[in-house]
């Protein structure tokens, strides 16, 4: 009888520790679709994210151990690179694409702007091994790994893992990355019925669906797909997007359409963070005319004027995305170990 | 079946290995490094040269010239592929025959390297260094083939000068991403099984 009080305690103790999304490990949010990413491959545990936040914020995955995901991906705005149009790399290198922010990868059925990376474990060795990122190779980021009284500890712990292997390496990361989960914002707690849109936000949110949502979907605010939002090719940087993967004429130009979770703190905006600012955002979608080539369906059948005060009222609607827990969360902080 | 296919990888030469391919160039057994005549009169130096090969079971497995251990093939089916399907390119693990530290693996563009060709032409005394990585699973532009191998075969000898004949390489010395130029010299590779 005392085993069985001690199993119900257990068990709560765990489901605790799945719901709470404090203590940082992945859950799935109410009436969220079912998440893409294969747990039964990566069971995830503590002590595996843990693992993963320790190698996400640690800059022994680059070559001179100058720069850790973290250089590029910030907590505070929402793991996106605050002020930097693109990434920057080793040795002062800048990167063709704006780092976007990391937040529901468990989501996602492929990654990067042109979604070239079908899993999300394996994302990270285009950071590591990319020569304007960590310019690494797996074999020396493997090698540091394996001399590491820390992580050696920690893979053995977590993985079983003597030595530690590349699948290893993606494992903990992807425990990591796969928990940040950003789903507390005010707009949620309103689906929830915990609190209310003021009438500015309201008007926002009507705006939001008739123009918005048909490709930034909700809950994800984002359908996945490939687009031309109408800013026009980069004049500086060459990058056909999505038709370097696909080699398809027709998908020049098109990249990701991202998340608007969070996306008053994840600036600059765009594939090459071309435009600083969200209000400059939205300017550009209140005024068809603006809209250069090439331009996707969604554009073409649309013709937009939004006054700078129904551009207000969508701005303060896209305020309510933002997950304060999120982005403050503990968890998900530089670990001091 | 992790266990299963770590076991296969790391010991190809104790598994039940039931046949084992025999490169050759004319009647001589290929080896890397070595200078091969070709009918037009230049030659032909082979400095790296893997591929994957797998089979219905979902078995995959990297067959790699600079270590000819690995020419005893460890399948437990008889139905071969030469290349990988889109399930084992999709698979998103990264273990055993999986791991991108063979150097097999598109980052950028989720995939394996079917085939991996990299050497020299040697013309009238030039040296033209040439580079295949050749790959693709999605259509029209799949390098993936099932092979026949008549009942009771243990040995199948690869006849590599078609291969080494197709080649383009004066006219494109390098081939780093699928499609049609791609499969034309993954064909001339599959006819060396015939």
């Amino acid at each position: 009888m005392k085993t069985w009080g001690f199993l119900f305690v257990a068990c709560l103790g765990l489901i605790s520790l799945m719901v709470l999304p404090e203590d940082g490990l992945f859950y799935r949010p109410e009436k969220w679709p079912k998440p893409l990413y294969n747990f039964d491959d990566n069971p995830l545990t503590l002590e595996g994210f843990n693992l993963g936040r320790a190698l996400f914020y640690d800059p022994i995955l680059s070559q001179d151990s100058t720069v850790s995901c973290a250089s590029c991906h910030l907590q505070y705005t929402a793991f996106a690179h605050v002020d930097h149009p693109t990434s920057h790399g080793i040795n002062s290198r800048i990167g063709k694409r704006n780092a976007p922010g990391l937040m529901n990868l468990a989501w996602y059925p492929t990654l990067h702007w042109d979604g070239g990376v079908l899993n999300l474990n394996g994302q990270a060795i285009n950071p590591i091994t990319h020569p304007d990122e960590m310019g690494e190779t797996l074999e020396g980021v493997l090698k540091k790994l394996n001399r590491n009284r820390y992580y050696k500890t920690e893979f053995m712990k977590v993985f079983g893992a003597d030595p530690i292997q590349t699948n290893h390496l993606l494992k903990a990361l992807g425990q990591f990355t796969v928990s940040l989960v950003s789903s507390n914002s005010k707009y949620d707690s309103v689906l929830r019925k915990e609190s209310n849109f003021n009438a500015q936000e309201r008007r926002g949110y009507s705006l939001f669906i008739k123009h918005c949502n048909q490709c930034h979907t909700a809950p994800l605010f984002t359908n996945f797909e490939f687009k031309a939002n109408g800013i026009g090719p980069n004049k500086q940087i060459i990058d056909s997007g999505r038709a370097m993967i696909t080699g398809k004429a027709s998908d020049a130009y098109l990249f990701r359409v991202p998340t608007l979770r969070n996306i008053e703190y994840s600036f600059p905006y765009m594939h090459d963070g071309r435009i600083s600012k969200l209000k400059e955002v939205l300017a550009h979608y209140a005024n068809s005319s603006n809209w250069q080539k090439p331009k996707s369906r969604e554009l073409t059948q649309k013709k937009i004027t939004l006054n700078v005060n129904e551009q207000k009222d969508l701005l303060s609607f896209l305020k309510t995305l933002s997950d304060k827990q999120f982005l403050f969360n503990q968890a998900f902080r530089f670990p001091r170990k | 079946m992790l266990r299963f296919f770590l076991f296969f990888f790391l010991f190809p030469s104790l598994a039940f290995s039931q046949m084992t391919l025999f490169p050759q160039v004319g009647l001589e057994r290929f080896e890397l490094h070595q200078l091969y005549s070709r009918p037009d009169g230049d030659s032909i130096r082979i400095d790296q040269f893997k591929w994957y090969m797998s089979t219905v079971l979902g078995e995959i497995y990297l067959v790699d010239a600079s270590d000819p251990t690995t020419y005893a093939l460890p399948f437990l089916s008889k139905e071969i592929q030469l290349g990988l399907d889109s399930t084992a390119n999709t698979a998103g693990r990264f273990d055993g025959a999986y791991d991108p530290l063979l150097g097999m693996y598109w980052a950028w563009n989720t995939g394996y390297i079917h085939l991996k060709l990299v050497g020299c032409l040697v013309q009238k005394g030039r040296q033209l260094p040439f580079e295949y990585h050749i790959g693709g699973y999605k259509a029209p532009f799949e390098t993936f083939v099932p092979i026949t191998i008549p009942e009771g075969t243990k040995n199948i000898t690869l006849q590599l000068e078609r291969l080494f004949t197709a080649l383009p390489i004066t006219t494109r010395p390098n081939i780093m991403l699928p499609g049609v130029a791609a499969q034309q010299i993954f064909h001339a590779f599959s006819t060396a099984f015939e």
